[in-house]
């Protein structure tokens, strides 16, 4: 079904919207978030709870895109999962992928309540990838939104995991400097 | 706070360039077949060399995905008596704890070093090691000068080639020089047997077979370059060992050594240094006098960045040259176990 109907159908507020949602994106939410969880039972829940969020808010949302209105509510619950889970033991995958957010922005910023700070960065992060190639933009997007491993990355990309890792630190590099050159750090 | 920050920033990313990202990661995946094929080949094929000669260890850590796992549980199955009891009071005590966060290297291009179990019980130290290279890629298409073909040279004359060494009476990894050698003696055999060679053989690449590679160190050079480098990078190697008759990759490496320092550079004791699929376990049992029985220990793992020279000639063999590039310190404090309450 076209995303406009499914819309459609939320917007009537049939409960067959969320069937629909969950048959066209139900494996794409699910690799999304078990790409952040690394946790079968985790990943369920934040799926079933990404078609809740989805229900209470459409309407009055209207997405432009339906996928990526989902996918991003179903990275932000993975993300705040993985907060609530801190006394678990978190995948190796996970750390390495944190670690790395860690190294993005300069010092000296960031502030956990701050949503205008977050969509100024937002706002910077969309220009700098504004200024990559388009197989850049996919490296850093493959890991920086969608979490995806750098070995699934590689086999995507046809590139071997050195070649991933590499760039992706030269990426993370360059968008600190970007940063940094916009005075985001001050 | 910073993470926070970043993660929640990506939710304004433009819709157009997750597009474009989700058209290239969310395709339908590639099959792997050929290249699994390949790897159970590049087993069989190191297998052999390790039966018929010393096979090298290159030195890269496994890199477990999914839960970290206990390197302390395997190193407990695998021990026996006193070790075997260290690593059980190790594994306990580190079953509710998160790990270190990552070391980040920028000196080693961000390479990141986590350690993710630890134990001190006052005799003894242990540490479970993730490192995550991010070193550069290999470079194709090095020219080594003739002080560097000299060393490689000199190592081939002494039966040194690329993982396998050979006794120096007789300098050859020549595949049909050592059948032609094929003994059996008292303790086993020598030389290559008719069985292995054919294997071998059988088991080149389709470029290695096209070309007839006959000697054993440029058969498991090639496996290995195929698992190391891109699709694209092998067939540009292959290309330049075509017209050159040679052919040399640069690949950069961080690993670790077998040295544990006290703050003062001083090693803790002897280290055993154990590589596993969980992860590599670094251990000293017991350790050096003044290091036992203090409150907590505070030291530091030393990793080797090296460069080598993969360099293959097309009707010879292979030689890897390591050269040290740098080294890095990861530290750590560890509080011994029976004094924490």
């Amino acid at each position: 079904m076209e995303d406009i109907k499914i819309i459609a159908l939320y917007f009537a507020r049939d409960q067959q919207a969320i069937a629909e949602t969950k048959g066209k994106y139900g494996p794409y939410l699910s690799t999304l978030a078990y790409n952040i969880l690394h946790n079968p039972e985790d990943t369920e829940e934040v799926v079933s709870d990404t078609y809740l969020h989805a229900w209470r808010a459409i309407p009055p949302t209207r997405p432009r895109s339906l996928k990526h209105f989902l996918s991003r509510i179903s990275r932000n619950l993975s993300f705040m999962r993985l907060r609530s889970s801190a006394a678990r033991r978190r995948s190796c995958e996970t750390v390495a992928l944190l670690s790395e957010f860690e190294e993005l922005i300069p010092d000296g910023r960031g502030s956990a309540e701050d949503a205008l700070e977050a969509q100024e960065l937002g706002r910077l992060l969309d220009r700098f990838l504004s200024s990559l190639m388009p197989e850049d933009r996919v490296l850093f997007l493959s890991r920086y939104f969608y979490a995806a491993s750098i070995r699934d990355i590689a086999r995507r990309c046809s590139l071997t995991e050195r070649q991933v890792k590499y760039r992706l630190s030269l990426l993370r590099t360059q968008l600190k400097a970007f940063l940094e050159s916009e005075d985001y750090a001050q | 706070m910073k993470t926070e920050t970043i993660i929640s920033a990506f939710n304004y990313v433009d819709d157009s360039y997750l597009d474009e990202t989700c058209d290239k990661l969310f395709a339908s995946k590639p099959s792997a077949p050929a290249r699994a094929a390949r790897l159970r080949h590049t087993r069989r094929i190191v297998l052999l060399a390790a039966v018929l000669s010393v096979l090298f260890a290159l030195g890269a850590v496994a890199y477990a995905a999914g839960w970290f796992p206990s390197v302390f549980g395997v190193m407990k199955e695998q021990s026996t008596d006193q070790r075997s009891e260290f690593f059980t009071a190790a594994e306990q005590a580190n079953a509710d704890t998160e790990p270190s966060p990552a070391v980040t290297l920028p000196e080693l291009d961000y390479s990141r070093v986590t350690i993710f179990e630890s134990y001190y019980d006052g005799e003894g130290l242990a540490l479970g090691l993730n490192i995550d290279e991010t070193v550069p890629p290999p470079v194709v298409g090095y020219e080594p000068d003739d002080g560097m073909l000299a060393r490689i040279h000199d190592m081939w004359s002494r039966g040194s080639f690329a993982y396998i060494s050979v006794d120096p009476a007789q300098p050859t990894d020549d595949l049909d020089a050592m059948l032609a050698r094929y003994e059996v003696i008292d303790k086993g055999a020598i030389g290559l047997s008719p069985e292995d060679y054919q294997e071998i053989m059988e088991a080149r690449s389709p470029n290695a077979q096209a070309a007839d590679l006959r000697n054993h160190s440029s058969i498991i050079m090639d496996f290995n370059l195929r698992e190391l480098l891109s699709d694209a990078d092998y067939e540009r190697f292959w290309a330049l060992l075509r017209a050159n008759g040679h052919a040399c990759v640069v690949v950069s490496e961080l690993s670790p050594s077998d040295h544990v320092l006290s703050p003062d550079g001083t090693d803790l004791g002897i280290t055993a240094w154990d590589d596993l699929d969980e992860g590599l376990c670094l251990s000293i049992l017991p350790l050096d006098a003044p290091f036992r029985d203090l409150d907590s220990i505070s030291g530091s793992i030393k990793l080797y960045c090296s460069t080598q020279y993969w360099y293959m000639e097309l009707n010879g063999p292979s030689c890897i040259l390591y050269d040290r590039s740098g080294d890095a310190l990861i530290p750590f404090t560890i509080k011994n176990s029976n004094t924490v309450s």
